[in-house]
C-alpha cells in the first residue's frame, strides 16, 4: 500500500477492499463511495473512479451492484455536476439491466433521480436516447428497466415525442415476456397520473395532452384488462383508477359507462387475485361513479358478491372498503336505503364468517357504520353484531372492536353504549391475552367522563382496582393511569374517597377487601399508583394519606420498594412547588415540612446499604435543593 | 434487514446446493459453469493408472467380505462390503449412501475409523447403484425394504453383532424411516449425516437444473475427479477412492441414472424429522456448514433430544462432510458409538469419574 | 452486621447457619451481601470489598444510561463502547461467586437467544428492571437476530444495577458455540469484524455459573452434575475459563433432567441426565427446596419435573421464530411463593423470515 501516491490512495484502498473474498467487506468498501468521490475530487471520480466502477459494474455480486446502484444517485455534485453525467449513466444502464430486481430497482430509482438535475436537453439527448434504447433491447430485463424511466420524461419532451413514447410504452404492454408487461403495467398509473397533473396545472400548454394520447393509453388499457396472464391483469385495475381520475378531473363523462362495464369485468374476474385487488380499490373506483345515480347503483350488488366471495382474501379486503362504499351511498336515497337493506344482512353473515382473519378485518371497520347508520339503525341493527364479535374466540376480533369504539359513542351515546356492552366489557376486563386486557383500560377514561361518578364507580370502580393486582406488569402500569386519569375526571375528593380509601386505610377492612401487603409487588404497585396520583391530589390529602404512607415505607426490607420511596419524595416535593400559590401554608412552613418530612428520610435513605437505594436517594436530595 | 435477508438466503442456497444431488446454481440467471470445463491436459494415463490400482487394492483388501446379497423374492441383488470388527469388539457401524453415490463413499470414512477403532464396517450398494442390480423403481418404501432385507441377511450371517446405523443424505432417510417402521434389535443408535427434511425437499425444485447438466460422460478419469473436487467434493483422496466406483470405468459414464429417480422424489424425505426424532435410542446429527434445522430438529434439539454436531467450515467441507473431513467425522462418530454403547467406560477414559448418584446408565 | 471475608475454611458451617437463621427469621432484608460469599474460589474474599465500593461514578452512570437508551431502540453500541463496556463488565463479575447468592424477591428468567423483542415484551411482563429484579440463566445469544443488542443490553444492565440483576453463563454463552449458532456471524455483519465476539466471549468466562436464592432455590442454566454433591463443591470450581467438553462445569451447563432414575449420558453428548433421585437427593444435601434451570424448550414456558424438586423454565417465545411455544418467567416473592407468568412473541414489525428466496416476479 505504500507504493501508492497519496493522491491515489482513496482509489487504491477501495481498488483492495472490493477485491476482499467475503462479500460483507466488499459491501462495507461500496458504502464508502461517496467519501473517496470527494477525496478525489470530480475531475479525478470522472476520469479514475467512474471507468472502475464501470468495470466492477460488470464482475461482483449483487449486494455490492445493490449498493453502488443507490450511491450512484447522489453522484451528481460529485462528478462536478450534470455536464458529465454520461458516465454516471452509463454505469447505472448497466445496473439497471441486471435481472436481480433489487439491484434494477435501487438502479433505476437512482437514474431517475439523476434525471432531475438534467436539462431539458440532455433529457432529450441522453435520456430518451437511453429509454429507447432499452425499451427495444435484446433482453427482457432492458425492458423492464426501461418501464421505469418514462415517468422521468414524459412531461418534459414535446408533444410528438411524448406519442412515440407513448407508442413506445404501449408495445412494452403488448411485449411477449409477461415480466415485461407487468412491469410497463405497474409502472403505468403513475403516468397517467403525471399526464393528469400536467393537463390540471397547464391547461394550456402548447403541448397539452390530446386525444391521440389518449387513444394509445385506452389501447393500453384494453390490452391489459385482456391480458390471459392474472399477474397482468390486475395491475389494470390501478390503470383503470388513474384513467378514471383523469377523466373526472376534467369533467369528461362520456366514457363512464364503457369504463364501469370494464371495471364490472374485473371485479366478477375469474382469477381471485384480480377480483382481490378490486375489491381492496373498491372505494377508489367506485368514488368515480358517485356522480352518476345509476353507475353508482350498479356497483352494489358487485359488492355484495365480493363480500360473499368464496376467497378468504377477497373478503377480508372488501371488509376494509365498507365504511368508505356505504359513505358514498348515503348520496342518493335510492342507493342509501340498500345499506340496510341489502349490505347489512351481508356484514352480520362476515361477522360470523369462518375465517379469523376476516373477522378481525371487518372488525376494525365495522364501527365506523355507525356514524353512516345513524342513531336508531346503529342501536338496531349494528349493536347486537358488535356484542357478538366483542365475544369473538379470535382476540384480535375483540381488540379491533374495543379500540374503535369512540366513533359509536358519538352516534348513539355513551349511555346507550355501555349499558349495552358493559357486560362484554366486564367479560373482556378478564381477558386471558393481556393486550386485549390492556385495550379495556385504555377505553375507560372515556367512557367514565360520559357515564358519570355514581354510574361509574357502581358498575366499573371495583374492576379498575382489581387491574392493579393483575399478574402482568403492563396491565398493572396501565390501572395506575387509568386511575390518574379518573382522578382527573372526577376530582382528588373522589380519589380520596374512592381509590386512597381502599389503598391505604386497612383498618376498617374485611379480610376479603384486605390488600395482602406482604407481597413486595403489592407494595411496590400502592407506592406507584400513589405516586402516580400526586399531582392530581389536593394537598391536605397528600400530607395527611400519602405521606405517612411513604414514610413507613423506608424501612421496607425490600430495597426496590426504598429507592422508589426516594424517587417518590423527588414526585411530591416537585408538585408542591409547581403548586407552592395555591398551598394553604406559606413558603416557610412548607419547607419546615419538606426538611422534617421529606430531607430528613431521603438522609436516612443515602446510608442504605443498598447502592441503588443511596443512588436515588441522594439524585432526590439533589433534585429537591434544586427546587427549594 | 435486506442485507440480513439476502444473507439468509445465500446461506439457504449454499445449503441447497451441499444437498448432493444439488443444482450447480438455482438461478436461471446465473450463468451455469460450463460442464465440460477446461481442465489442463496431464498426464492423464499415468495418474490414472496409479488411481485405479489404489482403488482396486483398497476395494479387495479392505474390505474382508465383500458379499452379494440376493433378495430371490423380488429378484434384486446387493453388493456389501464388510469389514469385520476386531475380536474384541461386535459393534458394526452399518452405511448407507445418498443418491447417485455408492458404498466407496465411506471408503476414507472407513479407513480413519477402522485405524483408531476396533469397530466393523458394512455397507452396501443401493438398487440402480454401484455394483447392485439396477432398477427403475426407487420409492422409499421400496428403498427401505431393502436395506431391511440387508441388515437381515447380514445379522443372519452375523449373530451377536451389534449395529449402528450411519445414514448420508438419502441413506439417512432410509435408516431413519426403517427404524421408524420397526427396529431391529441389534440396532443400537442412528447417525445421519448433512441430512434435513425441510432442506433437502427445497433443494429437489433444483434437482432436475442439476440431473440436466450433469456431464454425460468424462473424457477421463481425472476428469471425472476433477469435475467432482469442482461441484461436490472437497479431499482429494477420498475422491480418488469414491468416483472411480460411480463410474462403468470403460465407458466412464455413470452407474447410476438419477432420472430414473425423479417419480420417486416426494416420497424420500418425506417424515423424516419425525422418524429420527422418534427413533428411541441414541442419535447424532452431523451437518457439514451452518445449521438449516427445521422446526421439528429445532425443538428436538432444544429439549436435548439428540446429539448435533454442526462442522461450521465453510471452505473444507459440502455435503460430503465423511469424504471431505474423514477425520473429524471418524472422531465424533466413534465418540458418539463408545459413549453410547458403555457410557461407564468411556468416561473413566476420559478421566471422569462420577462421585455420587450411583452408576451411569445408557 | 460486618463480616471478615477472611474466615478459616472451617468456619464455613457456623456461618452458614447463621445465615440460614438470618434468612428464617427472614424480617430484615437486609442481611449483608457477603456472608454467603464464603469458599474456595480465590477471588471471593474481595467479594464483600466489591459491594462496598460499588457506587458507580457519575460519568458511568451517564454513559451507562445512555447505552441502555440506545439498547432499548435495539440499535447496537458502537464497538469502542462494547470494549468499554465490557471492561466495566469484568469489574463487576469478576467478584461475583461460582454461586452467586441473590436475595428474594426475584424473577428468574430462561433462553432469551437474542431475541430483542421478546426480551422487551419480558420486561413488559415482569416490570421493568430495577424496579423488578432479575436473574437470567443464560442463552442470551446465539440463534435470534439480535444476540448483540440482547446481549450488549444484559451486560449493560448488569453494570448499571449490579444488586438488581444476574447473570448466568448457559452453554452457549461460549467460544465454540458462538461460532456455530449465529452469534459470530452477527457479530461480523454487525461489526465488519470479530472483535465484538472476541469481548463479549471473552466477558463470557466471567459470568457466573449458578446463583442460590436465599439459600433455597438454586439456579443453573443445565442441570447437576455426577461431579458435584454439594453446593460447596460448585464454589471450589476455576470458572473463569472457556466451557470445557466435560467435567463439572459442563455439566452444570448442559445437563437435562429426565424420567428415568440415576444418572445417564446425555443425548446431547454432553452433560448427564438426573433423575428424580438424584435431584431429591442433591435438594437434601443442600437444604434446597428447588432446582430452577432453563437449557430446554418447553411448549409451556415452564415445565415442573421430579415431582416439583426442578422447574424448567423458557424465556423465548416461539423460539426461533418458528416452534410455535410459549415463554415464561417465575417471580418468587419474600415468602418464596412462586407465580409463572406465560407469555407470547412481541408484537412487532416482520423479522426476517425464515423463507427462501420470494419469487421475482410475484405480485
Amino acid at each position: 500500500m505504500d507504493n501508492y501516491n497519496d493522491d491515489l490512495y482513496p482509489l487504491a484502498l477501495l481498488m483492495d477492499e472490493l477485491k476482499h473474498d467475503d462479500v460483507s467487506n466488499r459491501v462495507e468498501a461500496m458504502q464508502k463511495l461517496d467519501t473517496i468521490a470527494i477525496a478525489l475530487g470530480p475531475e479525478r471520480t470522472v476520469k479514475e473512479l467512474l471507468p472502475f466502477l464501470n468495470d466492477v459494474a460488470q464482475d461482483d455480486e449483487e449486494e455490492v451492484f445493490a449498493v453502488l446502484a443507490t450511491k450512484l444517485g447522489d453522484f451528481i455534485p460529485l462528478i462536478g455536476g450534470h455536464e458529465n453525467c454520461e458516465p454516471l449513466i452509463s454505469i447505472l444502464t448497466i445496473l439497471a439491466s441486471m435481472e436481480e430486481p433489487l439491484v434494477r430497482d435501487k438502479a433505476i430509482a437512482s437514474l431517475n433521480k439523476i434525471s432531475l438535475d438534467l436539462t431539458n436537453e440532455e433529457l432529450n439527448g441522453i435520456f430518451l436516447n437511453l429509454i429507447q434504447n432499452l425499451s427495444q433491447g435484446n433482453w427482457f430485463s432492458k425492458k423492464i428497466a426501461s418501464c421505469g424511466l418514462f415517468g422521468s420524461i414524459i412531461l418534459k419532451v414535446d408533444s410528438n415525442t411524448r406519442k412515440d413514447l407513448l407508442k413506445l410504452y404501449l408495445k412494452l404492454i403488448c411485449d411477449d415476456y409477461p415480466m415485461v408487461r407487468r412491469s410497463a403495467a405497474t409502472n403505468l398509473p403513475h403516468l397517467i397520473n403525471l399526464l393528469t397533473e400536467f393537463t390540471e396545472t397547464s391547461p394550456n400548454d402548447v403541448n397539452k395532452i390530446n386525444n391521440q394520447d389518449w387513444e394509445i393509453i385506452s389501447k393500453m388499457f384494453q390490452h391489459l384488462i385482456n391480458d390471459d396472464q392474472d399477474s397482468v391483469k390486475f395491475l389494470s385495475i390501478d390503470v383503470l383508477i388513474s384513467i378514471l381520475e383523469f377523466f373526472n378531473k376534467i369533467n369528461e363523462t362520456s366514457f363512464n359507462s364503457d369504463f364501469l362495464s370494464s371495471a364490472l369485468k374485473l371485479i366478477k374476474d375469474e382469477s381471485w387475485r384480480v377480483r382481490y385487488t378490486a375489491a381492496d380499490r373498491f372505494s377508489k373506483i367506485a368514488v368515480n361513479f358517485v356522480n352518476n345515480e345509476s353507475d353508482l347503483y350498479q356497483l352494489i350488488d358487485p359488492f355484495i358478491a365480493l363480500m360473499k366471495d368464496h376467497e378468504g382474501e377477497v373478503r377480508k379486503a372488501i371488509a376494509k372498503q365498507l365504511p368508505d362504499f356505504t359513505r358514498l351511498l348515503t348520496k342518493y336515497p335510492s342507493t342509501k336505503v340498500t345499506i340496510i337493506n341489502k349490505i347489512l344482512p351481508i356484514v352480520n353473515e362476515l361477522s360470523q364468517d369462518q375465517q379469523e382473519a376476516v373477522r378481525a378485518s371487518l372488525a376494525s371497520t365495522i364501527t365506523e357504520l355507525s356514524p353512516i347508520l345513524q342513531k336508531e339503525a346503529t342501536i338496531e341493527k349494528l349493536l347486537p353484531t358488535f356484542l357478538i364479535m366483542l365475544k369473538d374466540e379470535f382476540p384480535d376480533v375483540r381488540l379491533n372492536i374495543i379500540s374503535n369504539l369512540s366513533v359509536v359513542n358519538e352516534t348513539i351515546g355513551i349511555n346507550l353504549l355501555s349499558t349495552n356492552l358493559l357486560p362484554a366489557i366486564t367479560e373482556l376486563a378478564q381477558d386471558h391475552k393481556w393486550r386485549v386486557r390492556l385495550a379495556i383500560i385504555k377505553y375507560i377514561p372515556k367512557l367514565a367522563s360520559q357515564l358519570g361518578e355514581p354510574f361509574f364507580n357502581d358498575e366499573l370502580l371495583s374492576l379498575c382496582m382489581s387491574w392493579l393486582w393483575d399478574p402482568v406488569f403492563a396491565i398493572r402500569d396501565a390501572a395506575i393511569n387509568n386511575l390518574k386519569e379518573l382522578t382527573v375526571i372526577f376530582g382528588s375528593d373522589w380519589a380520596t374517597r374512592e381509590i386512597l380509601s381502599r389503598l391505604l386505610d386497612q383498618s376498617d377492612k374485611i379480610d376479603e377487601d384486605k390488600i395482602d401487603y406482604s407481597n413486595f409487588i403489592i407494595r411496590l404497585t400502592c407506592l406507584f399508583t400513589i405516586t402516580k396520583l400526586i399531582p392530581v391530589l389536593d394537598f391536605k390529602v397528600i400530607v395527611e394519606k400519602i405521606l405517612p404512607f411513604i414514610n413507613e415505607l423506608i424501612t421496607d426490607n425490600v430495597p426496590n420498594i426504598r429507592f422508589n420511596v426516594a424517587k417518590s419524595y423527588l414526585v411530591l416535593v416537585e408538585s408542591f412547588i409547581e403548586k407552592k400559590l395555591e398551598l394553604p401554608i406559606n413558603e416557610q412552613e412548607l419547607k419546615k415540612l419538606i426538611n422534617l418530612e421529606i430531607l430528613s428520610n431521603l438522609e436516612k435513605l443515602q446510608n442504605d446499604e443498598d447502592v441503588d437505594v443511596r443512588f436515588y436517594s441522594t439524585k432526590s436530595i439533589q433534585g429537591i435543593n434544586k427546587l427549594i | 434487514m435486506s442485507d440480513l435477508h439476502k444473507s439468509f438466503l445465500k446461506r439457504i442456497k449454499k445449503k441447497e446446493l451441499e444437498f448432493g444431488l444439488t443444482s450447480l446454481s438455482e438461478d436461471s440467471n446465473d450463468q451455469p459453469e460450463s460442464i465440460d470445463q477446461n481442465i489442463p491436459e496431464v498426464n492423464v494415463s499415468a495418474d490414472e493408472g496409479n488411481i485405479l490400482a489404489r482403488f482396486k487394492s483398497f476395494k479387495e483388501t479392505y474390505f474382508t467380505e465383500s458379499e452379494v446379497y440376493q433378495d430371490k423374492e423380488r429378484n434384486l441383488s446387493f453388493q456389501t462390503y464388510y469389514r469385520a470388527p476386531s475380536s474384541d469388539n461386535t459393534t458394526v457401524i452399518f452405511c448407507a449412501h445418498g443418491a447417485g453415490s455408492s458404498s466407496m463413499t465411506f471408503a476414507t470414512l472407513a479407513k480413519q475409523i477402522t485405524q483408531e477403532e476396533s469397530f466393523g464396517i458394512f455397507t452396501y450398494d443401493f438398487r440402480g447403484h454401484g455394483a447392485s442390480s439396477p432398477s427403475t423403481e426407487y420409492s422409499l418404501p421400496s428403498l427401505v425394504e431393502d436395506a431391511r432385507f440387508v441388515i437381515t441377511t447380514f445379522l443372519k450371517l452375523h449373530p451377536g453383532n451389534t449395529l449402528y446405523l450411519l445414514g448420508h443424505s438419502l441413506g439417512g432417510a432410509v435408516l431413519s424411516k426403517l427404524v421408524n417402521v420397526s427396529q431391529p434389535e441389534s440396532v443400537h443408535g442412528l447417525i445421519l449425516l448433512d441430512i434435513v427434511e425441510e432442506t433437502a425437499v427445497k433443494s429437489l425444485t433444483v434437482m432436475p437444473q442439476f440431473i440436466e447438466r450433469l456431464p454425460k460422460r468424462f473424457p477421463s478419469l481425472v476428469h471425472a475427479i476433477d469435475w467432482h473436487m469442482k461441484f461436490l467434493l472437497h479431499n482429494k483422496e477420498s475422491a480418488e477412492l469414491s468416483v472411480p466406483d460411480l463410474l462403468h470405468l470403460d465407458k466412464l459414464t455413470w452407474k447410476a441414472d438419477l432420472s430414473l429417480t425423479t417419480p420417486y422424489w416426494d416420497t424420500w424425505f418425506d417424515g423424516l424429522s419425525d422418524n429420527f426424532i422418534n427413533f428411541s435410542g441414541p442419535k447424532l446429527l452431523l451437518l457439514s456448514a451452518h445449521e438449516t434445522l427445521d422446526k421439528k430438529l429445532m425443538i428436538g434439539q432444544m429439549q436435548g433430544k439428540y446429539q448435533l454436531v454442526v462442522f461450521n467450515n465453510n471452505q473444507n467441507s459440502g455435503h460430503f462432510i465423511h469424504e471431505d473431513l474423514p477425520n473429524q467425522t471418524s472422531i465424533c462418530v466413534s465418540d458418539f458409538i463408545k459413549r453410547s454403547t458403555n457410557p461407564q467406560k468411556f468416561l473413566k477414559q476420559e478421566g471422569v469419574v462420577p462421585k455420587w448418584g450411583g452408576k451411569i446408565h445408557q | 452486621m460486618e463480616l471478615d471475608t477472611d474466615v478459616p475454611m472451617e468456619d464455613v458451617e457456623d456461618l452458614k447457619q447463621v445465615s440460614t437463621s438470618a434468612t428464617s427469621s427472614s424480617t430484615s432484608g437486609k442481611q449483608p451481601t457477603g456472608i454467603t460469599s464464603i469458599g474456595g474460589d480465590a477471588s471471593v474474599s474481595d467479594a464483600a470489598a466489591a459491594a462496598k465500593k460499588a457506587d458507580l461514578n457519575v460519568s458511568s452512570v451517564n454513559q451507562l444510561d445512555q447505552w441502555i437508551d440506545k439498547l432499548s431502540q435495539c440499535e447496537p453500541l458502537a464497538e469502542a463502547d462494547v470494549k468499554k463496556l465490557c471492561d466495566m463488565a469484568i469489574e463487576v463479575l469478576q467478584f461475583e461467586e461460582n454461586v452467586q447468592p441473590v436475595q428474594v424477591p426475584v424473577t428468574i428468567c430462561g433462553d432469551v437467544h437474542g431475541q430483542f423483542h421478546d426480551l422487551m415484551e419480558l420486561f413488559k411482563i415482569g416490570g421493568p428492571c430495577p424496579d423488578t429484579n432479575y436473574l437470567f440463566m443464560g442463552d442470551y445469544v446465539d440463534r435470534g437476530y439480535y444476540s448483540v443488542e440482547t446481549v450488549s443490553y444484559l451486560v449493560c444492565m448488569k453494570v448499571r444495577y449490579p444488586n438488581r440483576i444476574t447473570i448466568l453463563r448457559g452453554n452457549h454463552e461460549s467460544r465454540q458455540i458462538t461460532q456455530v449458532y449465529g452469534f459470530y456471524d452477527e457479530c461480523l455483519r454487525k461489526y465488519g469484524s470479530a472483535n465484538v465476539w472476541k469481548l463479549f466471549t471473552d466477558l463470557f468466562d466471567y459470568f457466573p455459573i449458578t446463583a442460590l436464592v436465599d439459600n433455597k432455590v438454586f439456579c443453573l442454566h443445565g442441570g447437576l452434575s455426577p461431579m458435584i454433591e454439594t453446593i460447596d463443591q460448585v464454589r471450589e470450581l476455576n470458572r473463569i475459563q472457556e466451557v470445557p467438553h466435560e467435567g463439572p462445569m459442563c455439566d452444570l451447563l448442559w445437563s437435562d433432567p429426565d424420567d428415568r432414575g440415576g444418572w445417564g449420558i446425555s443425548p446431547r453428548g454432553a452433560g448427564f441426565t438426573f433423575g428424580q433421585d438424584i435431584s431429591e437427593q442433591f435438594n437434601h444435601t443442600n437444604d434446597l427446596s428447588l432446582i430452577a434451570r432453563a437449557h430446554q424448550l418447553v411448549m409451556e414456558g415452564f415445565s415442573w419435573s421430579h415431582q416439583e424438586s426442578v422447574v424448567t423454565i423458557f424465556s423465548a417465545p416461539n423460539y426461533c421464530y418458528r416452534c410455535g411455544n410459549q415463554a415464561a418467567i417465575m417471580e418468587v416473592d419474600e415468602q418464596h411463593n412462586r407465580q409463572f407468568l406465560q407469555y407470547d412473541p412481541s408484537q412487532r414489525p416482520g423479522e426476517p423470515t425464515v423463507t427462501r428466496k420470494t419469487p421475482d416476479y410475484f405480485l
